[in-house]
């Protein structure tokens, strides 16, 4: 509960102190781009806060490598 | 607006930060026992010539990026693909470090604390310095360097006493393909994640001879890894160096002098946050300048904060368990080699190519002239 209540803090810190105060001189694009990452980034940490198991891209990885080297993987 | 640059000592001081970043927590590979600090010799003998190739690309181009290099060459669509595939690996190894770092930090000092309020922090700690610009990181790296190499000075002699040189011996036991075998583990972790180093800085050097940092800053990253490696087989014996996750951490615990001067391992800790901070500030730089160049928005300190809490994000679901982070370096060695080998060197035969090209053009206009 304490991670969850610190991430959402932060995020609400980020958007108040560093997309607000400046986001009017932006152009459309800069803006996309800021909340696509943002967006991503809160859904992942708020997800992980409350124990949600996500997929892990190593995994993946893993498995592509193991298609070349199969004794890797 | 003037654009920021590193003057050459700042280059030497931080690029040497980058090298040092997660090895000096990690260690450098360990399978050949007591030989392991002669096949990491073999490693930079074999890194060296890279160095040579990134030196000579940012002669080749001073006031090109590597992306606009990459899309100079490559043409836009080709240009496109290798930016975004190097922006996710600089991503990626910003998420891989900065894992390291929270694994190392659980393990050994706080057990107890949960691993994203201390990669929270150390996160905003890094934007800042990005934030703070390309100057600023070079003259922070200036200031933190000596204070790094001293602190490897002071624990290899505190802990003579607890060196034992026979630990070293029998030398070059290991056949030529298991010492090349651990070479190239440290060819690929840590020298040629050089290429994030060069992704961030390229066309951001007020030198136009980039081949003095970028080796002296090689040379000294690699004698400080060579002093720490030496300084942990003669402490733990080759077996136990072997059996340890962070193999430092408990080498530096041991050492004690009298009464006086023991439990200093928090020194060598505070150095590897430091860089640490380094090498995630130089992978969330080059990451920011790759998606400002795919996207091509004006500036890439914008979105600094978001990218770095995705950067968070990303390590928090990259490794289930210590073991799997330890276990994805066999792998690593093999998913690094299109980012690390073979875009770098496609980008350098192909600027040769066309630098050569350029200058025979520029000779017949001169003979006429």
């Amino acid at each position: 509960m304490l991670i969850t209540v610190i991430v959402l803090a932060i995020y609400a810190l980020v958007i108040i102190f560093d997309y607000l105060p400046y986001a009017k001189s932006w152009t459309p694009g800069d803006k996309a781009v800021y909340w696509v990452t943002l967006l991503i980034g809160f859904g992942v940490l708020f997800l992980v806060s409350l124990d949600v198991k996500l997929p892990n891209p190593t995994d993946g990885i893993t498995a592509l490598v193991a298609l070349i080297f199969p004794n890797l993987g | 607006m003037k654009k920021e640059k590193l003057t050459a000592r700042q280059t030497i001081t931080l690029l040497t930060m980058f090298f040092f970043g997660s090895t000096g927590v990690l260690g450098v590979n360990t399978d050949v026992g007591q030989d392991s600090w002669l096949a990491f010799l073999m490693a930079a003998a074999i890194a060296f010539p890279f160095m040579l190739m990134y030196s000579r690309l940012c002669r080749l181009y001073p006031d090109k990026s590597f992306f606009e290099l990459a899309e100079s060459l490559l043409g836009k669509v080709g240009g496109k693909i290798v930016v975004a595939l190097l922006t996710w690996y600089c991503l990626h190894l910003c998420s891989l470090v900065m894992r390291n770092f929270s694994e190392y930090i659980q393990v050994c000092t706080m057990p107890e604390t949960p691993q994203l309020p201390v990669m929270l922090f150390m996160m905003l700690g890094v934007v800042y310095l990005v934030k703070s610009g390309v100057e600023t990181m070079g003259k922070w790296s200036v200031l933190m360097l000596p204070l790094i190499v001293a602190v490897v000075i002071l624990t290899v002699l505190f802990a003579l006493n607890r060196m034992d040189f026979s630990r070293l011996l029998p030398i070059a036991r290991h056949d030529l393909g298991s010492m090349a075998n651990s070479a190239y583990y440290s060819v690929m972790f840590p020298y040629l994640e050089i290429i994030v180093f060069v992704c961030a800085f390229s066309g951001s050097s007020e030198t136009e001879k980039p081949y003095k940092p970028y080796i002296a800053a090689f040379f000294v990253a690699t004698a400080l890894m060579l002093t720490i490696t030496l300084r942990d087989t003669m402490i733990l014996g080759a077996h136990v160096l072997d059996a340890l996750n962070f193999p430092s951490y408990v080498a530096v615990k041991i050492i004690q002098i009298g009464e006086v001067i023991s439990r200093i391992e928090g020194s060598i800790s505070m150095n590897y946050i430091l860089s640490g901070i380094a090498k995630c500030s130089v992978c969330l730089l080059a990451a920011a300048k790759g998606i400002a160049y795919l996207f091509g928005l004006r500036e890439h300190k914008q979105f600094l904060f978001p990218l770095g809490l995705l950067v968070v994000a990303l390590s928090t679901i990259v490794f289930d368990n210590l073991i799997q982070m330890f276990e994805f370096i066999q792998v690593y060695n093999v998913y690094s080699v299109p980012f690390s080998i073979i875009i770098p060197v496609l980008i350098w035969i192909l600027a040769e190519f066309k630098h050569r090209k350029e200058s025979k053009a520029q000779t017949p206009a001169n003979t006429q002239a």
